[in-house]
C-alpha cells in the first residue's frame, strides 16, 4: 500500500473543489485566449493582403483630387467635393486595415503562462493542505472550514448561518448587499457548497 | 529625380509611377528583384523603393545586393509582414530591412503624402535634389 499521502486525499474537500473550479475557469479562459489569438493572426494575414490594393487606391484618389481641383474655374467643383469624401472613406478603410493588421493586445491575465502559474498555485495549495491534514478532512466543524476563508468571509458566513439576507447581512457588516453577495459566492466556491442550504449544513457540522 | 520602384504588385507600381511622374520625377517600375537589379545596372537612380515581401523574389536579398555593389543609393523598404506582439519587436521585417541597409521604411498601406514625406526625408542622402510635392 502506498504511503497514505496522495491516494487518501479526499476528493470532496473544499480546497480540492476550489482548485478544480479555478482550473475549470482558467481552462475556459485559455480557450478564449487561443481563439482570440488565432483570429488575430487570420486578421493580420487578411490585412496584409489588403495592403497593396489599398496603397494603390489611396495614391490614385489623391491623383483624382489633384486633377479635379485643377478643373475648377470658380468656386469648389462638385466633383472635387465628392472626391474629397471618397478620400475620407479610403482613409477610414486604411485605419481599419491597420488596426486589424496590428491586432488586439492579449490581456495579461489570460496569457497562458500566467494562467498556468495560477493553476499550479491552486494545485499546490490543495496538495499542501491535504498533506497537512494527513489525508483526511471532514466537513465539520465550522472552525476547520473557516481556515480557508478570509476574516471577512468568516463574518459573512456567520451572517448566512444566522439566517441573514444579503441586504440584512450586508447592513450588519457595513457593506452593500452586492458586496455581501460577492463574498457569499466566494465562500460557496471555496467550500464546494452547491447552495445556501449546503453551506448552512456544512457550517452547522453535518458531514456531507 | 530618377526613381526605381521594385514591387511585384503591378497596381502599386503603376500608382506610384503615376503620382511621381506628376511630381516631375522619372520613374522605372520593375516587377521583381532580377529586373530591378538589371534596371539599376543600366541607369542611374537617385532613390530606390523596394517591396520586401515579394513571393518568389526576395526583397531583403535585393537590399543586400545593392549594398554589396557598394552603392550608397537611398533605399526605401516598403511593406513587409508584421507579426503581432507575441513574436516580439524583432520579428518586424521592416526593421530588419533597415538593419540590412535600407535607409528608411514605408509601411503599407500608405498614401501619397506618406510617400512624399519619405522621399523628401531622404534629401540629406540625395545631393542636388529638390523637394517634391506642392
Amino acid at each position: 500500500m502506498l504511503n497514505g499521502s496522495h491516494f487518501d486525499m479526499p476528493y470532496e474537500s473544499p480546497p480540492y473543489n476550489y482548485a478544480v473550479q479555478k482550473l475549470r475557469k482558467l481552462q475556459d479562459e485559455m480557450v478564449v485566449t487561443a481563439r482570440t489569438w488565432a483570429m488575430g493572426e487570420i486578421g493580420a494575414a487578411v490585412a496584409h493582403q489588403l495592403n497593396d490594393p489599398l496603397t494603390a487606391l489611396l495614391i490614385y484618389l489623391h491623383e483624382i483630387e489633384r486633377v479635379s481641383g485643377r478643373q475648377t474655374v470658380s468656386g469648389v467643383s462638385p466633383l472635387l467635393e465628392v472626391v474629397v469624401k471618397a478620400i475620407c472613406e479610403a482613409e477610414r478603410v486604411r485605419g481599419i486595415v491597420d488596426r486589424i493588421g496590428h491586432g488586439v493586445e492579449t490581456p495579461v491575465e489570460t496569457r497562458p503562462a500566467v494562467a498556468v502559474a495560477v493553476a499550479r498555485e491552486a494545485i499546490d495549495a490543495w496538495a499542501q493542505d491535504s498533506k497537512q491534514n494527513g489525508g483526511g478532512r471532514r466537513l465539520s466543524p465550522a472552525s476547520s472550514l473557516s481556515d480557508h476563508l478570509t476574516a471577512r468571509e468568516r463574518e459573512v458566513l456567520a451572517q448566512i448561518v444566522a439566517g441573514a439576507s444579503n441586504k440584512g447581512g450586508g447592513h450588519h457588516l457595513g457593506i452593500s448587499a452586492r458586496t455581501f453577495e460577492v463574498h457569499r459566492a466566494h465562500i460557496m466556491t471555496k467550500l464546494g457548497a452547491r447552495n445556501a442550504a449546503d453551506l448552512v449544513r456544512m457550517a452547522l457540522g453535518e458531514v456531507k | 529625380m530618377h526613381i526605381l520602384v521594385i514591387d511585384d504588385d503591378p497596381s502599386v507600381g503603376a500608382a506610384i509611377q503615376a503620382f511621381l511622374n506628376h511630381q516631375g520625377c522619372e520613374v522605372v517600375v520593375a516587377e521583381n528583384s532580377t529586373l530591378g537589379i538589371r534596371a539599376f545596372e543600366t541607369s542611374r537612380f537617385d532613390v530606390v523603393l523596394v517591396d520586401i515581401f515579394m513571393p518568389g523574389t526576395d526583397g531583403l536579398e535585393t537590399i543586400k545586393d545593392f549594398r554589396q555593389r557598394r552603392s550608397n543609393v537611398p533605399i526605401i523598404a516598403m511593406s513587409g509582414f508584421r507579426f503581432r506582439d507575441q513574436m516580439g519587436p524583432t520579428a518586424d521585417f521592416l526593421s530588419m530591412a533597415v538593419s540590412l541597409g535600407a535607409t528608411c521604411c514605408l509601411r503599407k498601406p500608405f498614401g501619397s503624402q506618406n510617400l512624399m514625406a519619405a522621399i523628401n526625408g531622404l534629401r540629406d542622402h540625395v545631393p542636388a535634389s529638390t523637394a517634391i510635392g506642392s
